[in-house]
Order: structure tokens, then C-alpha cells, then sequence
């Protein structure tokens, strides 16, 4: 069997000839753009096709009509392998990123991009080696590791994790890559590799759970699709000295982004993409030596409108998110404030520090001119009666069952 | 209220005591005074002046301050579950999933583990990714 590509100009569609005949058996049209690469896999019995257009075609040679259009590249396609033995099918396009696709069932099983090259031009696999080459003006050789150590959940320490409880994954994010694990089954089933130059230390998701918003170590913040681990947008970022992102809050219906840093600087961004503007013109609003030292850990209450940062200087602050204007501040930790969080839906503050003492805030209501009350003081101790710092909070509340 | 620390225990504590005595209720104001609502407001970037007056002393005298006075004693907060050695490490990210039929607890430290509890054993996680 045969097969050809259309080329430039004529419409693109994809021809299998039969060895004895001159007249092509079969025609696959789809393509909106010239086809640059085919392959079929022979253990699973589906032909792929790529081209100038951004997408990936998933076929039956038997049958006229595509088995899948698959997204998730953003610039023309320059190739596509079966690789013989392995579950998969790895796409690639101009612009160095490489999604690798499992040919069960036809979802993207990790992305990732090919750093410091100005236009891929070509692809192979080699299977026996476990490598994959990737051509531009330079070879880069990419070696299939060991996925995961089975020991341990993540190859890297986890910085932080997320839930979804629309989608029911786990967001796990180790040093510069994310693993999406389904809670379902308790597998990983996909992995955003190096989308950072520097440890990620911060996650947020946004309403509808479409997006995953995520600040690294040097303070730049990008906005990736959760589905096809494209980055979508990347934000105005932070000081590169010292701008570790420490909080993002997701503003839910105003789409907006709140991200505080260790420059001490808050910033609101509005979600949005548009490829006229720089990324600080869709900072709305910002405010900076927002504390005399680092802010190191924030938190927002969309139902309160209030933004609550935690310094480096001991201080506790809280700001209103609609004119970024000072409302109170707490002054009563002793250590370097390492946690803020609102008890959602009540206007609770939790703080705590690093020496492990930890307090609970009625928070002030304008309204009723009541102002803000100490509830609750307590130390976190082990059972040595050592005080531990607190590093990491949550809580619930059931409407139900109050 | 779930509470992770750096020695990777983890605790649980009912805080609906607080919730009681001073009979607070869920507030929501975005759905509340909707037409004062302008969130998309376009603000120059200022410096704030709250540090201004850059002496040390100031920050000293704020240490001096006593400490302010809780209004509920400790003991009224019950700790209802704890799960000791969680993680060999710091945890990093704690969440309570409700959505469950047996609400779960999802905790991920530096000891490169994520693991899943629920609330009937505390020596042993239900699931470790």
C-alpha cells in the first residue's frame, strides 16, 4: 500500500493506492491545509495525519470519515510517529511542542516544548533506543526515562497540589513539571513537563476548572489549558530578584487574577489574551511595598471581597480587592506569618506563623461598625510538646449539617 | 478547619463552636450588593505609604505591644481527628474533598508523596498516588 499527500495549493487530502491499480482506492478528506506527514500504526490499525493546518486527523484506511480531529497544537504540524511496540503516537509542530497521544484512546498523555529552538522542521522516533530526535538547525535527542519511581508519588518533592472537583484530577506540581492524576482511577494521565524555568511554587484554578494558573520561583505566572497543556496566556510577572510568587487567587465571575510575591507587590490581572496588548497592560490594578519585608503567604475571599496577605515583617494585612485600599492590619504574630486563609464562607481569618501559634479572626464589619476580634489563640505542638509550624491549611464548611 | 504542619501531621479541628456563639452566617457579597459592584476598576499602580516612616523602632514598638486577648479559650476547640506521620516531610497542600460519598482528606508533602485518608484510619492512607 501507498499512500500520498496532497501538496501545496491543491486541496489537501490523503489518497490510499492499491499496488495494482491506478486509481486510488479510497479518499480521506479532511484537511483543510497541505498534509506533511503520515503514519499508520499496524498493532492498532489507524493512520494519522498531519499538515499545515493545526490539527491532528485519527483514521480508519477502511472508512472515508475521520475517526477524531484532536487539538492541541498551535502552529502547523511538521510531523507524526507510531513508534512499533508502544502504546502511543507523538505529534510535533513548528514551534517545538511535542504532545504524545495514547492511540487507545486518544487523549494527550504529556506535553511538552523543545527549548531554544527557533523552528522544528522534523521528527523522528526511534523506538529500539527509547528516543525521539527532533530536527532543526540543531539535532536534539530526547530519551524516554523511567516515568515514575514507583516508590514515590512524584519524582520531585511536591510543592504544591490542587484538586478539582469539577474534573476530579489532582494537579501535582514538582519542581518545574505538573501531573494530572485521575482521582478515579488513581493513575497519572498526563504530564505538563518543564513548563517553568524555575521551581513552581504556586497553583490556582480558575471557575469553571478550564485553566490552571501557575506562578513559579522567578515570578513569572502563566495560564495553561488544563485539557491540552497549551499555555494560553502569560501574565505580567514579578520582580525576578525577588518576586517568588507566593499566593494566586481566582476571582471567579470578574475574571480576574489576584497574585501577591515576595517583592512585596500585589497585582490584579484580568484574564484575558489579547496579542495587541503587553502583559502589564492587563494588570487592572497593582500595589506595591504592600509590607516592609517578602510577603509570603496570601489569600482571597471572593464573598468578602477582601485579599489578606501575611509577611516576612510579622504582620498580617488585609486589603479590599475592588480599589486595592488598606483595610486593617493585625499585629500580633511574633515569627514570619507563613499562612493566611479565610474560612470560607464566614468572615474568618486564620493566621499563623512559624513558630506554630496560630489565631482565629473575627474579621471587622463595616456595616455593623463591629470591629475585629481576637477568637482564638493556640499553639500547634507535637506530642513531644514542640512547637511545630503550621505549613499548610483548608477548611469546610456544610451547609447542611451547619 | 484542616491543619498540615512541618513535621507532617495532621490535624483536624471543629471550629463550629465559633460559628455558634457568635451565630455567623454565610456572606456572599458579590450576589448581595450587586449594583455597587465594580470589580474591573482600573487603578494607577501606587506604592503604599503604611511603611513610610522607615525607623526601626516602630517595628519594636509594635513587638512591645501586648498581646491582644482571645475571647474563646483554646480548649473549646475540639480537635476531632489527627492522623500522626501523614508525611516524613513538610506538607505542602492539604484539601477536604466533600464530594465523596466518605468525605476524603488529599495531602501532598515534600516527601515527593500524595495520599488519600478518610476519616476511619488514621494509621494507614486509603490511597497513595
Amino acid at each position: 500500500m501507498n499512500s500520498g499527500g496532497g501538496s501545496k495549493g491543491k486541496a489537501a487530502n490523503e489518497e490510499l493506492f492499491d499496488d495494482q491499480a491506478k486509481e486510488p482506492t479510497k479518499k480521506l478528506e479532511g484537511h483543510k491545509k497541505a498534509v506533511r506527514e503520515i503514519a499508520y500504526s499496524l498493532s492498532y490499525k489507524v493512520l494519522v495525519s498531519v499538515g499545515f493546518d493545526f490539527q491532528v486527523f485519527v483514521w480508519n484506511p477502511y472508512w472515508e470519515k475521520e475517526i477524531i480531529k484532536l487539538d492541541g497544537h498551535e502552529s502547523p504540524l511538521v510531523g507524526v510517529n507510531c513508534p512499533a511496540g508502544f502504546e502511543c503516537f507523538i505529534t510535533c509542530d513548528t514551534k517545538g511542542m511535542i504532545n504524545v497521544w495514547n492511540i487507545k484512546d486518544y487523549s494527550c498523555m504529556q506535553t511538552f516544548h523543545v527549548t531554544n529552538v527557533n523552528q522544528v522542521t522534523c521528527m523522528r522516533v526511534v523506538p529500539k533506543h527509547r528516543r525521539l530526535v527532533i530536527g532543526s538547525r540543531v539535532f536534539k535527542v530526547f530519551e524516554q526515562k523511567q516515568p515514575f519511581n514507583k516508590q514515590t508519588s512524584d519524582d520531585n518533592p511536591i510543592l504544591c497540589a490542587l484538586f478539582s472537583t469539577i474534573r476530579f484530577e489532582f494537579y501535582i506540581a514538582g519542581e518545574r513539571s505538573i501531573n494530572v492524576w485521575n482521582a478515579k482511577t488513581g493513575k497519572p494521565t498526563r504530564c505538563f513537563k518543564n513548563c517553568f524555568d524555575s521551581d513552581i511554587t504556586c497553583m490556582a484554578l480558575d471557575k469553571e476548572h478550564r485553566k490552571l494558573i501557575v506562578g513559579s520561583h522567578l515570578g513569572r505566572i502563566k495560564v495553561f489549558d488544563l485539557l491540552s497543556g497549551v499555555t494560553i496566556n502569560q501574565l505580567d510577572s514579578h520582580s525576578e530578584e525577588n518576586g517568588e510568587i507566593s499566593f494566586i487567587g481566582y476571582a471567579d465571575e470578574d475574571l480576574n487574577i489576584i497574585t501577591t510575591a515576595w517583592d512585596k507587590t500585589i497585582k490584579i490581572h484580568k484574564d484575558d489574551r489579547d496579542e495587541q496588548k503587553k502583559a502589564s497592560d492587563n494588570v487592572m490594578r497593582s500595589k506595591k511595598m504592600c509590607h516592609k519585608k517578602d510577603i509570603i503567604s496570601g489569600d482571597y475571599a471572593h464573598n468578602l471581597g477582601l485579599i489578606a496577605t501575611g509577611g516576612r515583617d510579622f504582620k498580617v494585612r488585609i486589603w479590599e480587592y475592588e480599589r486595592m485600599k488598606f483595610e486593617d492590619e493585625i499585629i500580633a504574630h511574633k515569627d514570619e506569618v507563613t499562612t493566611v486563609k479565610f474560612l470560607r464562607p464566614f468572615p474568618l481569618l486564620m493566621t499563623a506563623d512559624s513558630k506554630g501559634v496560630m489565631y482565629i479572626w473575627l474579621l471587622a464589619n463595616s456595616k455593623t461598625m463591629e470591629e475585629r476580634k481576637c477568637l482564638v489563640r493556640w499553639v500547634n505542638k507535637n506530642s513531644m510538646e514542640i512547637d511545630i509550624p503550621i505549613s499548610a491549611v483548608d477548611s469546610y464548611y456544610d451547609s447542611k449539617t451547619d | 478547619m484542616l491543619i498540615g504542619d512541618e513535621k507532617g501531621e495532621v490535624k483536624i479541628q471543629d471550629i463550629s463552636v465559633i460559628i455558634k456563639k457568635y451565630n455567623l452566617k454565610p456572606i456572599d457579597i458579590v450576589t448581595e450588593d450587586n449594583n455597587k459592584r465594580n470589580p474591573n476598576r482600573n487603578i494607577k499602580s501606587e506604592n503604599c505609604m503604611l511603611d513610610n516612616n522607615n525607623d526601626d523602632d516602630q517595628s519594636e514598638m509594635d513587638q512591645r505591644k501586648p498581646d491582644p486577648t482571645p475571647e474563646l479559650d483554646e480548649g473549646k476547640i475540639k480537635q476531632i481527628y489527627a492522623i500522626h506521620q501523614a508525611h516524613k516531610d513538610v506538607i505542602k497542600s492539604i484539601a477536604y474533598i466533600a464530594a465523596t460519598d466518605v468525605p476524603l482528606i488529599f495531602t501532598a508533602g515534600l516527601d515527593r508523596m500524595a495520599k488519600i485518608w478518610d476519616m476511619s484510619n488514621s494509621e494507614a492512607p486509603r490511597g497513595i498516588l
